[in-house]
């Protein structure tokens, strides 16, 4: 790797010390120390190493444990020992000849520290001692700090300004606190200051070398934090998160901000973090292969390289120019996509438009267009300049819109509440609707496919007729032979199961008169509708007959013709009898399957359901494709939250599949009416309340629905209430309300739903009546349609529809014989009650 | 096309922005270990939901299906994937958390919610997990152990399609095909690999191994399907290629490289039905792809913000 240098010591290193000019180091190990040349571009020479004479008197052995070169003096170098000596040694002097020896302390030396000429040793035995290299013997240790700390790990000088002596310095020490000591209070028992720092030792501590008051810690628990003592020394300025426990911290001699630190223990990088960006580190040296046990900033103005100095115990100090780090800033992805259903597909961006160099919120320096490219070497010019440039970083996130000619939600969900699907129209009315809805909202190309929809499969009606026996009454009787209307009734779900195989998928019946008509004949539908009853008669919309023709292929086939002559030849003409046609032969639904395809293709699901529950059966599409489409279209609607569209395709889809989707996500709760709880279905009693409710006329418990007047409270079954109020119009409980005498009762707008409760209410009902209009409320019903159970149909979603559900529930009969009895004529008053009480209880929801 | 910068308020970098699956809500993840979650409409509009949790810098955060609840996950530098839950409007709180991984996880996704609550969570230490529960049961994991040997990036499920349908013309008559769970993944050792649930031996099998990019794979993306029988992936690597590879009827994939980018891509994803790609860049420009009617993929337009 460029910019890496390194070289072997002896055994591994335990301290560094730089010299002043930058151009030499100090790698004290355990038994020697060596002078290292950093200059030389492309590797670290070693100049001397420096071994202690073995000498039995053990006193004197200085195996350091730190070193620190003494600035005032150049040559020389003060070395502190594992036996608790402090030596002033020559740098460069092979023999180790000591020139001076302190001892005072009684453990090992943790740290040494020079400051002009004064020397400051922390130890393991919990004193400091500063010491005057001047004076000799033992008048140098000049004053002892003791506190009752615990053991010294860390030391640092107060920056002075120039030409003056320092005055304060911080150690670092065992029972976490970092604490600040003045020289001028010498002798005291206790700090000057005294940071709680970490909660567990304070392995380092490192005075700003420029902002006085500015102190980095690190400490045995994963933190480096940053304190203003000036400030508050109760709270950190900055609290960084580190892998593993911070055995030194340092910072950059130049740069403000940034503060390198390493590990002792697992973790063998030397991080350079940015303060002001404190979770992710700004630079990463690695390179070594054992702990390390100290690093040093190398950056003094006029060296080639600068860059961090480190040892390790794996015997190598390595010198690691700035360009050589990794940068985690690279790999951090800084942009994300999203795409969203909104109206004009909205994409989400998020921007942190870092910069690379420092990535951190910064303010802009300087005019120079930033660096785009992350690339090392813009970095690591910018990175260690004294003048960089930065670039803000952006914490926003874009939406952005309307993307063109994709997914358009205002056109999708005016179509989807448009288009008629259900077959209450003919099929080409259907498709003449549906063309006309598209054509508004401009999709031209859909309401051209929906036209030629139109032609090709015109006035086909569906496969099957049966001859709807007995049900529904009056559709059966209406369609005379004679009568012009033969119209298609929309029989709600899929009631005709094992009928005939051959359904419609909406369960789409023609009723016709069944005389004269042969089994399996086709009526038509269509303006004019004429039946000969010895014929089947296949009419186009615009009035053409064309003979009946019984083979299905060859009717489409004619159906396909028909419809090229029609178009060609206008209307009035080519009445076309019997059936001895030849028709060339061309099978469409190929074609329209291709249609499909392309449609879903462009992403146009919606185009594709519409034309396949509009032709049913009719285009043959292969059951599991159909089945993906309507998935399809389901999840963009729910998307969407067009609930009404999701129901309205649920139950006219012909697919086990999807109509399943209705009844695995409906429940329904029965609730107590005064406070709104879920009732326990076993006993019929509200917890909350804990009461049953009592008929008023029966004084037995209600089970199930409970109707009562919204004006006295009173109430009961409604059976009960509904005989009553056939009679009277005052309150049954004798409060003297006259109950059903109200006559500000509202019609209610929506159709009564006498639904039984659970599954029965999401399922339409049997009878076959048509989805009337609202049963007028107070006026008499009409016999014809009174008392017959109305379905509504469920056009809730899945959570709304539980509720709603459950209002309906609770207020309407619960078993089968409130529709029976409901068949009589019923009484205003029991309505005007229930809609009452079903608006009220909507409106408590 | 107009853009709109929301001020998220975060105090570092943003690394994920997803709208939740109505549009309605945005979940922002940055750098200061927090989750936001914006209103977009309606009276909380700019007020944002403030989720803190992780200890370190999440990357990625995922909204699950709504029949689930207001759910959320969030995947982290701190080894950890969290699953939360809004309990109340605008308050969250974490149901499920997952930190059994070595490494950061630096991808989730969930799955279609046919599968019910599954959700997917690569990591650097290289392994795949799925995370799923039941209604019956708790919280279970899955691990799919050096799925890329120095960490998974980026996952992507499949859409939920019934087994063969993609390979052949046979139908299910009983419309209860079991549904095929399949993956994708990309990862630092440059492969885009298919995984597949196989319920035979409960457990993940690698399907594919799409060898490619020559630089780590940053983001691949499974494009939703509607009805047509081909399967599409896209994928976007350090070397700066988008490719495409699609897969029709036969068991092998095809690649279109469909672009040779200056500016790293961080991210692709497909529009909801599949047809527009797009891809995001290093140097926050997104550029959008289509395909057009002869299979070329052509870039549709660009979107900037106006800085």
């Amino acid at each position: 790797m460029s910019g890496v240098r390194s070289v072997r010591v002896r055994d591994s290193v335990s301290a560094l010390a730089t010299s002043p000019d930058g151009r030499h180091a100090l790698a004290a190990s355990k038994t020697s120390v060596t002078l290292l040349e950093l200059d030389m571009p492309g590797s670290i020479k070693t100049v001397t190493t420096m071994a202690p004479a073995k000498s039995r008197n053990r006193k004197k052995d200085v195996t350091c444990n730190d070193v620190d070169w003494c600035y005032a003096r150049p040559e020389v170098f003060a070395a502190g020992a594992v036996t608790g000596a402090v030596a002033v040694l020559n740098v460069g002097d092979e023999k180790m000849t000591k020139r001076a020896m302190y001892t005072f302390h009684t453990r090992f030396v943790n740290r040494v520290q020079w400051n002009g000429e004064l020397l400051l040793s922390g130890s393991q035995d919990g004193l400091v001692c500063l010491w005057d290299t001047r004076m000799q013997g033992s008048e140098a240790c000049v004053a002892t700090f003791a506190s009752k700390t615990g053991p010294v790990h860390d030391l640092s000088w107060e920056p002075g300004t120039p030409g003056d002596t320092h005055l304060k310095f911080v150690t670092g020490t065992t029972n976490n606190v970092a604490a600040v000591w003045d020289l001028r209070r010498a002798g005291a028992k206790r700090p000057v200051h005294a940071i709680f720092a970490h909660s567990d030792l304070v392995l380092s501590v490192h005075w700003h070398p420029h902002h006085a008051g500015k102190i980095v810690t690190g400490g045995r628990d994963k933190l480096i934090k940053v304190w203003n003592i000036d400030a508050d020394s109760k709270t950190p300025e900055v609290t960084i998160q580190t892998a593993s426990a911070a055995a030194v911290v340092r910072w950059h001699p130049t740069h403000a901000h940034l503060v390198g630190s390493c590990s002792n223990t697992t973790d063998l990088n030397i991080h350079v973090w940015d303060v002001r960006s404190k979770y992710v580190p700004l630079a990463t040296f690695s390179g070594h292969t054992d702990q390390l046990t100290a690093f040093k900033w190398c950056s003094p103005p006029g060296i080639d390289h600068p860059g961090v100095l480190s040892a390790s115990r794996d015997a190598s100090v390595v010198c690691s120019a700035y360009g050589s780090a990794k940068f985690p800033y690279a790999s951090l992805p800084s942009t994300a996509l999203a795409f969203s259903v909104n109206a004009s597909a909205q994409v989400v961006s998020s921007h942190a438009y870092v910069d690379r160099a420092i990535g951190t919120p910064m303010a802009v320096f300087g005019p120079d267009p930033p660096v785009s490219l992350f690339s090392p070497s813009a970095v690591a010019s910018s990175l260690f300049d004294d003048a960089p440039v930065f670039r803000p970083v952006k914490r926003e996130v874009t939406l952005c819109g309307g993307l063109d000619g994709e997914f358009d939600a205002d056109t999708f969900r005016y179509l989807a509440k448009n288009y008629k699907l259900d077959g209450s129209l003919s099929m080409a009315a259907s498709c003449e609707h549906n063309a006309a809805a598209a054509a508004s909202q401009g999709c031209d190309d859909v309401a051209t496919t929906w036209r030629m929809l139109a032609l090709l499969y015109g006035d086909e009606e569906s496969e099957s007729e049966e001859i709807p026996g007995g049900e529904g009454g009056e559709s059966n009787s209406a369609a005379a032979a004679t009568a012009p209307k033969a119209s298609a009734r929309w029989h709600p779900g899929p009631d005709s199961d094992g009928d005939d195989g051959d359904n419609d998928d909406y369960g789409f019946k023609v009723d016709m008169s069944d005389e004269g008509m042969m089994p399996g004949a086709r009526t038509f539908l269509g303006t004019e509708s004429v039946s000969h009853p010895n014929s089947r008669m296949i009419s186009l919309g615009s009035g053409y007959i064309l003979g009946g023709l019984d083979d299905e292929a060859v009717r489409s086939k004619a159906a396909a013709q028909a419809a090229a002559v029609a178009a060609a030849s206008g209307r009035g003409a080519g009445r076309m009898a019997k059936a001895s046609l030849t028709l060339p032969a061309w099978d469409h639904t190929q074609v329209v399957h291709q249609v499909l395809h392309h449609y879903a293709g462009i992403g146009d699901v919606q185009t594709c359901v519409a034309i396949a529950m509009v032709l049913g059966s009719r285009l043959q599409l292969d059951k599991e494709l159909a089945r993906q489409y309507y998935f399809g279209y389901i999840e963009l609607l729910q998307r969407l939250k067009l609930w009404l569209a999701v129901t309205e395709v649920v139950r006219m889809v012909d697919d086990e599949a999807v109509s399943m989707l209705n009844q695995k996500d409906t429940s329904v709760k029965f609730s107590c009416t005064s406070c709104g709880d879920a009732l326990d279905v076993r006993g019929w009693f509200c917890a909350k309340c804990a009461e049953f409710k009592r008929c008023v006329l029966c004084q037995q418990r209600v089970r199930g629905a409970w109707v009562w007047c919204q004006g006295c409270g009173h109430g009961g079954h409604p059976d009960h209430l509904r005989e009553w109020f056939a009679n009277s119009k005052q309150c049954p409980s004798g409060c003297g309300h006259a109950c059903g005498l109200d006559t500000k009762a509202k019609r209610s707008k929506r159709a009564r739903v006498p639904a039984s409760a659970g599954r029965a209410a999401t399922r339409a009902s049997d009878d076959p009546s048509p989805p009337a209009a609202p049963l007028p409320l107070g006026k008499q019903v009409p016999p014809s349609r009174g008392g017959r159970p109305v379905t509504r149909p469920t056009t809730w979603g899945p959570r709304r529809g539980a509720r709603a559900a459950a209002a309906v529930a609770a207020a309407s009969a619960a078993s089968a014989e409130s529709r029976a009895s409901s068949t009589k004529s019923s009484t205003e008053s029991s309505k005007k009650e229930k809609s009452r009480s079903l608006r009220s209880r909507r409106k408590k929801r | 096309m107009a853009a709109q910068g929301i001020e998220t308020g975060h105090e570092d970098m943003v690394h994920d922005a997803q709208l939740d699956y109505y549009g309605k809500r945005l979940a922002t993840a940055s750098s200061d270990t927090t989750v936001k979650v914006f209103d977009m409409v309606g009276e909380a509009k700019g007020q944002p939901a403030v989720l803190n949790g992780h200890s370190a810098p999440v990357w990625a955060v995922a909204w699950a299906h709504p029949m689930f609840g207001s759910m959320l996950a969030s995947c982290s530098y701190d080894k950890k994937v969290l699953v939360w839950k809004e309990e109340t409007a605008g308050s969250w709180v974490v149901v499920y958390e997952f930190s059994e991984a070595a490494g950061s996880v630096n991808t989730i996704a969930w799955a279609p919610h046919e599968f019910g609550l599954v959700l997917a969570a690569g990591s650097s230490d290289g392994s795949l997990s799925i995370i799923s529960k039941t209604e019956a049961t708790d919280w279970t994991v899955t691990v799919v152990k050096d799925a890329h040997r120095v960490g998974v990036n980026s996952v992507s499920w499949a859409p939920a399609l019934p087994e063969g349908a993609l390979t052949s013309a046979g139908k299910a008559d009983d419309g209860s095909a079991a549904l095929c769970q399949r993956l994708v993944s990309g990862g630092c050792d440059n492969m885009v690999r298919i995984w597949r649930y196989s319920t035979q031996e409960s457990r993940w099998l690698q399907d594919a191994e799409l060898a490619h990019h020559t630089e780590w794979v940053r983001s691949v993306a499974w494009a939703p399907n509607v009805g047509l029988p081909t399967s599409t992936i896209a994928s976007a690597g350090q070397d700066g290629e988008v490719v495409v590879w699609s897969r029709g009827s036969e068991p092998h994939w095809s690649k279109t490289v469909i672009a040779q980018l200056t500016e790293t891509p961080w991210s692709v994803s497909f529009s909801l039905t599949g047809n527009i790609l797009a891809v995001a860049g290093a140097d926050g420009a997104v550029t959008l792809w289509k395909e057009d009617l002869d299979g070329e993929w052509r870039q549709v337009s660009t979107l900037t913000d106006e800085a």
